[in-house]
């Protein structure tokens, strides 16, 4: 991703062509993101309920998102479950890429199942899912029960909730993950394997050494694109938790959503959101320099 | 050997057949609510199998409710979305991997900056946006603010990035300008990549919740997943309906999906995602 | 393969479309992007856009008000049915974005919001003269601007009672409360409760209706015991009390004691109600609007209702829901139809239908359409509103005084947090409020 000039501009009919292919992108670009950032900016300054006029006040509201114990719950829930479901759905997309990377029966077919879930909305996951994890009725204490397991209270317990939601998150993207990485596995040649099979190294050594390491690029991308989508978990939760019990399960995002369009506190909200652009950024620093430093060695 | 790997893949199958069970374990039993009767399935000694076949459950809720119509609003913006996402990725990707143009480094560099912007950073600003714009209510509010996705436009200028200068070149030195060189050249070349933005692009799209929730306050505007939402606090317990109606708003993305399957793993593997 | 699939008319679309929206970006530099934009298109439509949400038996009998209206004057309305917990952020949304339905049912606890923001219209000119004195004064109160101008009709009222499981009590030989004098105090409640529960294998004996934005339905309790949110004038917060000790107390014991539905907490919306009629919990608190409901869901066991127990005076909340204009072209049109929805006729068949209660005083002899039996509890228990309560329920900061709610009584159910420092945070979170609002 280092960007350098690739060349003196040839002559203005370029400059011309690639400002006009461009233009679009770029409109939409400061229309809807740019000048929304702007304006989130001085929102958050303000005390503003979204009819009037919003009324200046300084820092005030970043001193309350500071007192506010809900936020900081919000923030270690938005944490926690990011790091338990993104490196569990990158893991688990790999395995299920290596087992389904050579030839199986039906090999096509699996693949296809894995991948369903990620293409359903995340509305409709979280339907089935607070079906499924119901405490009186739901299929899973059924199952639990079934072998001879005790039952969890996935709706009054805070760890099951937050677990059930991870659950979910899981459930719809490692499909993803699989097929990204077994985009990846193509790009493998079989030559680079030969040495190692010579040398009579084992297959988990193979996969450590040489596999994973050229999987390098594919990992990133693939945890770049799960903590993005792990931060904006919002779905999920209003359908399943609404981030209950005891706000186990409020998100960052619901919490930003309640105060702006549910109590109506868009000033706050505001800078909720200039809070979380922070935050993003500071992530999306640490992976670009990680990124990087990938690239270099 | 034979016989060693035989067994290996005897236990790969298996793995993968159990695990596949277990993923599509949620999807089979809305299959199964969908069919059975409101009450059955409360009992602790129900079957894990349907014992009947109960249409009411389809039929009902779509007489009740506009379903068809929300099912168009979502079609109509997530075509309309692909269409223009593709149309402008595919133009502002080829000008930042091969033009040259004032402040281009900066342009992109502040635009792949957003690629992790939630979109909860700037709802509120952007919810003034479109009021300001007139677009409340109508599918071109739920459109025109989600173009600017950082992530497409990343997608194709790394594709782009991968198209080597010695085409464009080639063209360029039989007189052809920029733009001809993008459209003989590039385009062709571009399938993978259109692949990869429609099958994405549509997924979001027909999936997403939030930013319509925002900007689309009128049912009959809604789309499914809206409508889903709807059905949920309208329905209640009578889980029966809700799966059926469920099942009904995630066939069309397995359609595309199954359509676009091919596409989507070659895609995946051409554009310069890994 | 030599021709593109894209022609330049498509990409000259694609940059029309953006065009548009540069256009729009001008505009926002120019207008300080504020509200106001976009002026109603509920006036293109012709006739008159009504926003409420309601089970099938409501929205039956709303539309047939609708109906009436159309054949006596002519002007249609039309209803936009929306789930109750996203009515009002779709209508502030559309309010915020300058295009209000023109009517919105609203409930009296929301409706103070509202009265307070400007954004409601004077309806007197539609009343017939003496149209408010047929009203019971406190909710026609409710529905005045600071000013006493009427922005709406208080269109009917409810409150919760317990519905039970008759064979379930009756196995645990528990008898229910027939009059409201007998009504079961605390202790006898807890009683009654403890038996049921052993009587009946152990399944959780009740479940209280205070999930989601039925957390104020607390508040009951709170009362029973002697206690209010505010002080009489509505300036001081006095949750945290020794009424308000004694009433979290009782109701967090009934959750530790195992009598209360442990899935049934505040925050996530799943009710009692739905539940109820599978076989447990074996009673809910409940309103009488969700009689037909159970109904037809409630068929396979006999099922009664009693009175909410009572602890130093009975009590139960204020339900209920009043339609509100707002403020724009159609605002007059507006207050004639929410004037004919609040006549006495049209509230007696709305009442009778939907099983609950009339503000009017001249609105009597009602015949319900379902468990006609069991309605005299419901108004009965009606008396038991406090007035304290009213006035809390309708004042402009009470949707922040249930959010406070929700969040802390859930910490309370659920995780045991003590008693105290629940009741300080609400008293700290209801507070500010009361600040933010001055």
């Amino acid at each position: 991703m280092v960007i350098v000039g690739r060349r003196p501009a040839r002559h203005r009919g370029e400059a011309l062509a690639g400002l006009a292919l461009a233009s679009p992108a770029l409109l939409v670009f400061t229309v809807f993101m740019f000048v929304p950032l702007g304006m989130t900016a001085y929102y958050s300054l303000t005390r503003y309920t979204g009819f009037g006029e919003p009324r200046f006040q300084g820092l005030d509201n970043f001193g309350q998102i500071g007192s506010d114990p809900l936020f900081w719950r919000a923030l270690v829930n938005t944490g926690v479950f990011t790091v338990i479901s993104v490196p569990l759905s990158v893991l688990g997309g790999l395995g299920l890429a290596l087992l389904l990377n050579r030839h199986l029966p039906g090999r096509g077919l699996l693949r296809a199942l894995f991948y369903v879930p990620v293409v359903i909305s995340a509305v409709s996951a979280g339907i089935i899912a607070r079906w499924i994890f119901n405490e009186n009725f739901g299929v899973a204490n059924r199952l639990l029960t079934g072998l001879g397991l005790p039952e969890v209270g996935w709706q009054t317990d805070g760890p099951a909730a937050l677990a059930s939601v991870i659950a979910v998150q899981v459930w719809t993207s490692l499909g993803f993950a699989m097929v990204v990485y077994l985009a990846g596995l193509q790009g493998i040649g079989a030559e680079v394997y030969e040495a190692a099979v010579l040398d009579g190294a084992s297959r988990w050594r193979m996969l450590r050494s040489i596999t994973w390491p050229l999987l390098g690029p594919t990992s990133f991308f693939i945890v770049v694109y799960m903590v993005i989508t792990s931060f904006q978990v919002f779905d999920i939760v209003v359908i399943m938790t609404g981030g209950g019990p005891q706000n186990a399960t409020t998100f960052l995002v619901n919490y930003a959503y309640d105060a702006g369009f549910e109590q109506r506190r868009q000033g706050y909200a505001a800078a909720l959101g200039a809070v979380l652009f922070v935050i993003v950024m500071a992530l999306t620093l640490l992976q670009w320099r990680a990124g990087r430093r990938r690239d270099v060695a | 050997m034979r016989a060693r790997e035989r067994r290996v893949t005897g236990w790969r199958l298996t793995a993968a057949v159990t695990l596949a069970a277990v993923v599509v374990f949620p999807l089979y039993w809305m299959a199964v609510t969908a069919l059975s009767s409101p009450g059955v399935l409360t009992r602790p000694d129900a079957a894990l199998w349907p014992t009947e076949l109960r249409w009411e459950n389809f039929t009902r809720p779509l007489q009740q409710f506009p379903f068809a119509r929300w099912a168009l609003n979502s079609a109509t913006i997530a075509v309309v979305s692909v269409a223009l996402t593709v149309v402008i990725n595919l133009a502002a990707g080829y000008a930042f991997a091969k033009l040259d143009f004032p402040l281009k480094n900066t342009l992109f560099l502040a635009i792949v900056g957003t690629l992790m912007v939630p979109i909860q950073v700037i709802m509120v600003a952007q919810f003034q946006v479109v009021i300001d714009l007139g677009l409340v209510n109508t599918p071109t509010g739920v459109v025109l603010p989600r173009l600017a996705e950082a992530f497409g436009l990343f997608m194709a200028r790394q594709f782009m990035d991968a198209v080597p200068d010695e085409l464009l070149e080639a063209a360029r030195v039989d007189g052809a300008g920029a733009l001809r060189a993008f459209v003989a050249i590039v385009l062709p070349l571009s399938k993978p990549l259109v692949a990869v933005l429609v099958i994405f692009t549509f997924m979001w799209r027909w999936n997403e919740f939030i930013w319509p929730l925002i900007v689309l306050p009128d049912p009959d505007a809604f789309t499914l997943p809206l409508g889903l939402r709807f059905l949920q606090q309208q329905f209640g317990n009578d889980y029966g309906s809700l799966m059926a109606m469920s099942l009904l708003s995630i066939l069309p993305m397995l359609v595309v999906f199954a359509a676009f399957q091919r596409y989507f793993v070659e895609g995946v593997a051409r554009s310069g995602l890994r | 393969m030599s021709r593109s699939p894209w022609s330049r008319r498509q990409f000259l679309g694609a940059l029309g479309a953006g065009g548009a929206a540069a256009v729009g970006a001008g505009s926002l530099a120019g207008c300080s992007s504020s509200s106001g934009a976009g002026s109603g298109s509920a006036s293109a439509r012709g006739g008159l856009t009504f926003t409420l949400w309601g089970g099938d038996e409501e929205l039956a009998a709303f539309q047939a008000v609708a109906d009436g209206y159309e054949q006596a004057e002519g002007t249609t309305v039309t209803l936009d049915q929306l789930p109750y917990p996203d009515v009002l952020p779709s209508v502030d949304s559309r309010i915020q974005a300058g295009d209000p339905p023109d009517l919105f049912r609203v409930s009296y606890i929301d409706i103070g919001r509202y009265t307070t923001l400007n954004v409601l219209a004077d309806i007197s000119d539609a009343l017939p003269s003496g149209y408010a004195d047929a009203f019971t004064p406190a909710l026609w109160k409710a529905v005045q601007d600071p000013d006493g101008r009427p922005v709406g009709v208080p269109h009917h009222t409810d409150c919760s009672a317990i519905v039970y499981n008759a064979p379930a009590f009756a196995a645990a030989g528990v008898t229910a409360p027939t009059s409201l004098d007998q009504a079961w105090t605390w202790e006898q409640f807890t009683q009654a409760l403890t038996e049921v529960k052993g009587a009946n294998g152990g399944k959780y004996p009740v479940a209280i209706n205070w999930q989601a934005a039925g957390a104020y339905r607390w508040l009951s309790f709170l009362a029973q015991a002697g206690g209010s949110v505010f002080d009489d004038d509505l300036a001081q917060v006095t949750i945290a009390s020794d009424a308000g000790r004694k009433a979290l107390t009782y109701t967090q014991g009934l959750y530790t004691s195992g009598l209360h539905d442990p899935t049934f907490l505040v925050q996530a919306g799943n009710y009692p109600d739905e539940t109820f009629p599978t076989g447990q919990p074996l009673s809910i608190a409940t309103g009488d609007f969700n009689l037909p409901s159970l109904v037809t869901s409630a068929t396979g066991f006999e099922w009664g209702a009693t009175y909410l127990p009572r602890d130093v005076s009975a009590a139960t909340d204020l339900g209920g829901n009043a339609v509100v204009v707002t403020d724009g072209p159609n605002a007059e049109a507006a207050a004639r139809f929410a004037a004919f929805l609040a006549n006495a006729e049209n509230m007696k068949s709305f009442c009778e239908a939907t099983t609950v209660l009339p503000t009017r005083s001249d609105v009597t002899g009602l015949t319900y359409a379902v468990r006609p039996d069991l309605m005299p509890v419901f108004v009965e228990q009606a008396t038991t509103i406090p007035d304290s309560l009213v006035a809390a329920s309708t004042s402009p900061v009470f949707t922040q005084v249930n959010q406070a709610l929700q969040q802390q009584l859930e910490g309370a159910f659920a995780g045991g947090a003590d008693v105290d420092s629940t009741l300080d945070a609400l008293q700290k979170a209801i507070e500010q409020a009361l600040q933010q609002q001055a």
